[in-house]
């Protein structure tokens, strides 16, 4: 098995493991707060949305937690370059991931159960979510770097960008109430798509290239 | 395949030379012992020799090629760290069946049928996480993983630290079982230097970032000799050797002396002249004045 | 076998004359197979190659010889051949410390001799 091949394995154990837990979680606020009058599609629909939040969420957790998997694959002979291809292929396991189980429930629970009343938009509301994923991804990948080289500097980071994020979040959702929280996003959607997608490849490429530069000299110390 | 070699390694950590350009060649099937004080650069060197850190300057090659993000090459060497009960961001919540599950992705001949004995030989419960163990579990896990991972190269650095002198004896036996069955090399890093010298076929002393020697173990102690006496014999006697250390109380001098080949210390009956052992040995040659 | 190493001497030196010590006394027989190096090293914790230098010694000295594939057997009359080498050596050993120390108490030739005699009748009685 070359190099690569087993970072991959082992980060995809971990990775697993964050999607387990994102679902459990995701699952809990589901069933516990939903519009009742929906029903069954309520819960679901509900759930859905969860789990898309639980790729940011997930996401920016994995990189937060990252540095002692970093730290234990390294100090096992795994190189510098095989790891950083893994945290991006992480990245990609995490929120495609989640992106991907949402649109299983849709489209196929959805449509078996025959709710015919779905009016989400999958392509819009998966270029939304793509963009946003980049953006957040980018900045993860940075601070989960700037952790693993200097816990303190890379704590306080994170816990600012948790509050923000949350932040954003529970603002979105107060302001219109339990429906499509990709709506909110439509902005993103307007005129300057092109635009919004060039600069989130752009953050997600910036943030990438700081944590290879931060990887590339890391110094395993005990 | 050809022999791992150091070529003017030097390791700069910001204003710090903790290496100063090392040249080394470890030769296969030996165990070398690696002693020095703490803070020589033992383990420094042995991240740079395992290609887990970046050395400042110098090359590590083996059979030829470099090792620095070589995985070919890096596949015959394991270098078991110590394992730290905290992480960064507070406490290393994983478990002793992580790191072997860890292991046995990464290492690519992990015996895992010898890991299990291992852990059953050390009465290790693998649920536990590693926050939680002792010193000695600690040790007794880096142990397992160096053992099992049955690498060319294995480089371990202060394995016994924290384990009890049963515990120690039992390190040394396995060791040498493992060393007679598949005659992999190993280099140790301690401080318990009298214990395992009988174990070390060849001796690195590492001192303030340099080699100070490298040498067959036997052929170093036969070599190392302490006179004693009235200070004026022992003088005489030792006239033209290399003499490491002088030690003075009232009239009476110990010398510590490093014969070279073809040197003997001239027969004197009034002084006394004793082998060394390898930790007194050290101590003479790397040891401070208080 | 089973002595305890100490600091005194090389290790692969002790490891040769345990070795001696039980050919004399018939712990290990002539044409009996002598534990290879990497049960010895296992034994006493040493490692194999030590074990192998005091082996080495041994099969310069005639004492043991080596069976190709099998291992070091004790050479026929090692008894012998062990005698002599530690008659050999006494006076190396034992007689010069012996001497240096009689000449630094000051004790004369005549009464080492005369110290010699009483002894051996001593533990004759």
């Amino acid at each position: 098995m070359t190099g690569l091949k087993r970072s991959i394995r082992y980060w995809t154990w971990i990775d697993i493991c964050y999607i387990l837990c994102g679902i459990g979680i995701a699952a809990v606020f589901g069933v516990f707060d939903y519009p009742k009058e929906s029903g069954i599609m309520g819960i679901i629909n509900k759930f859905s949305m969860q789990l898309l939040i639980m790729g940011f969420g997930m996401g920016l957790l994995a990189q937060i937690l990252n540095a002692i998997y970093v730290r234990q694959s390294l100090s096992m002979g795994a190189g510098r370059k095989n790891c950083f291809i893994a945290l991006q292929y992480q990245n990609v396991f995490l929120f495609a991931g989640f992106y991907l189980i949402d649109l299983f429930l849709q489209r196929i629970v959805g449509m078996a159960l025959k709710y015919s009343d779905w009016t989400v938009d999958i392509g819009k509301v998966g270029l939304t979510y793509l963009i946003i994923a980049l953006i957040t991804a980018g900045l993860c990948n940075f601070i989960g770097a700037l952790i693993l080289r200097n816990d303190r500097v890379g704590t306080i980071l994170s816990i600012i960008f948790c509050a923000v994020f949350g932040g954003v979040v529970g603002v979105t959702f107060a302001l219109t109430g339990k429906e499509n929280i990709m709506g909110h996003f439509s902005f993103l959607q307007g005129q300057h798509v092109v635009l919004w997608i060039l600069g989130a490849i752009a953050i997600y490429g910036l943030g990438s290239f700081g944590q290879y530069l931060l990887l590339r000299k890391y110094e395993i110390r005990v | 395949m050809e022999n791992l070699k150091c070529e003017n390694v030097k390791k700069i950590y910001g204003k710090k030379e903790v290496l100063k350009g090392i040249n080394l060649e470890l030769e296969k099937g030996k165990i070398y012992g690696l002693i020095g004080r703490n803070g020589a650069g033992k383990t420094t060197l042995l991240s740079i020799l395992s290609a887990q850190n970046p050395a400042s300057e110098g090359n590590v090659t083996l059979d030829g090629e470099k090792v620095w993000e070589n995985q070919k090459v890096i596949d015959h060497i394991c270098f078991s760290r110590e394992i730290s009960p905290m992480s960064g961001n507070g406490q290393n919540t994983l478990r002793i069946k992580d790191y072997l599950k860890a292991a046995s992705i990464f290492y690519p001949n992990w015996n895992k049928e010898l890991a299990e004995e291992l852990v059953e030989k050390f009465k290790l419960e693998k649920k536990k996480k590693v926050c939680k163990l002792s010193k000695g579990m600690l040790s007794m896990l880096t142990i397992i993983i160096a053992l099992a991972s049955e690498a060319e190269y294995t480089f371990l650095d202060e394995p016994v630290a924290g384990l009890d002198v049963v515990a120690r004896d039992m390190f040394y036996k396995l060791l040498l079982r493992e060393y007679t069955k598949s005659g992999r090399t190993f280099v140790i890093s301690t401080h318990i230097i009298e214990e395992a010298a009988d174990i070390f076929e060849e001796v690195i002393i590492v001192n303030q970032g340099n080699i100070l020697l490298k040498e067959n173990t036997q052929e170093l102690l036969d070599r190392a000799v302490h006179v004693s006496g009235k200070a004026e014999d022992v003088t005489a006697s030792i006239e033209g050797l290399k003499c490491c250390r002088k030690e003075l109380i009232g009239r009476s001098m110990g010398a510590t002396v490093m014969l070279r080949p073809g040197e003997k210390i001239k027969e004197n009956a009034s002084v006394s002249v004793q082998k060394l052992n390898l930790e007194k040995l050290f101590v003479a040659l790397c040891g401070e004045e208080v | 076998m089973n002595e305890v190493l100490t600091q005194e001497k090389s290790i692969y030196i002790q490891i040769s004359e345990m070795i001696e010590n039980d050919i004399l006394r018939d712990v290990l027989l002539e044409e009996e197979r002598v534990p290879s190096t990497n049960e010895l090293a296992r034994l006493y914790s040493i490692n194999p190659a030590t074990a192998a230098k005091g082996i080495n010694l041994l099969v310069d000295n005639g004492i043991l010889y080596k069976k190709r594939g099998i291992g070091m057997f004790v050479s026929k009359g090692a008894k012998e051949i062990i005698m002599k080498k530690r008659k050999n050596e006494f006076a190396d050993k034992f007689l010069k410390t012996l001497l240096i120390e009689a000449d630094s108490l000051g004790i004369t030739k005549e009464e080492l001799i005369a110290m010699i005699e009483k002894w051996s009748v001593e533990k004759n009685q």
